[in-house]
């Protein structure tokens, strides 16, 4: 359901949250054994802070234009496209065994460092023991 | 499935868009169901009978 209201806190919270990182990643480090993340600081609040500022944005665009905001509401929240989404991504996971399965082969065939075929079929595993245990989760809450 | 959305929405004399607007979906969504290539939860199928004023097994015809 379209509500005006429902964003504002939100992207001021993550406004405050990114200048806060960003100014620690400026001034902290200095002489600190922080310096070393200094970089990585100014990146994650950078980012917190833009998606703050484009989320203030929206809200303020749709006490603008509410019609079509509700429009892309509709949009964001329907149920085929919802579906579209999840057969797509199910689709692209099927898709990705495969090709995540040659690149093993590939791996060790070729002259790669042994590690590269077997962190690949490690991730592989994991994607398979992952859906195994999503699967059962789901089937005991659904 | 087949169904007779197409015909009620007619009778009406709404536009896809209209009732998509009514019901809060995608006009691609009701242009989907009325030529059978999407079923709708059953919820939306709710919210039709309830705006048509049908029975469900009025407006999709099961096992065709």
């Amino acid at each position: 359901m379209f509500k005006k209201n429902k964003t504002i806190v939100q992207p001021i919270v993550y406004i405050v949250i990114g200048i806060t990182i960003i100014l620690l990643g400026i001034f902290l480090p200095i002489k600190s054994a922080m310096q070393n993340y200094s970089g990585i600081l100014l990146g994650i609040g950078s980012g917190i802070f833009g998606g703050g500022i484009a989320n203030m944005l929206e809200y303020f665009q749709k006490r603008k234009n509410s019609d079509a905001w509700k429009k892309v509401d509709i949009e964001r929240n329907d149920e085929r496209n919802k579906f579209l989404h999840y057969k797509i991504r199910s689709t692209i996971y099927g898709i990705n065994i495969y090709i995540i399965s040659f690149l093993v082969i590939v791996g060790l065939l070729t002259n790669l460092p042994i590690w590269a075929p077997l962190f690949l079929a490690g991730l592989q595993l994991f994607n398979m023991v992952l859906y195994v245990w999503l699967f059962n989760k789901n089937n005991k809450a659904n | 499935m087949k169904n007779n959305l197409e015909n009620l929405r007619q009778k009406l004399k709404i536009t896809q868009g209209e009732l998509a607007e009514k019901l809060e979906v995608s006009r691609q969504t009701i242009n989907s169901i009325e030529n059978g290539r999407y079923e709708p939860s059953i919820t939306l199928a709710f919210k039709l009978s309830i705006f048509f004023n049908k029975k469900i097994e009025e407006i999709f015809i099961y096992g065709e």
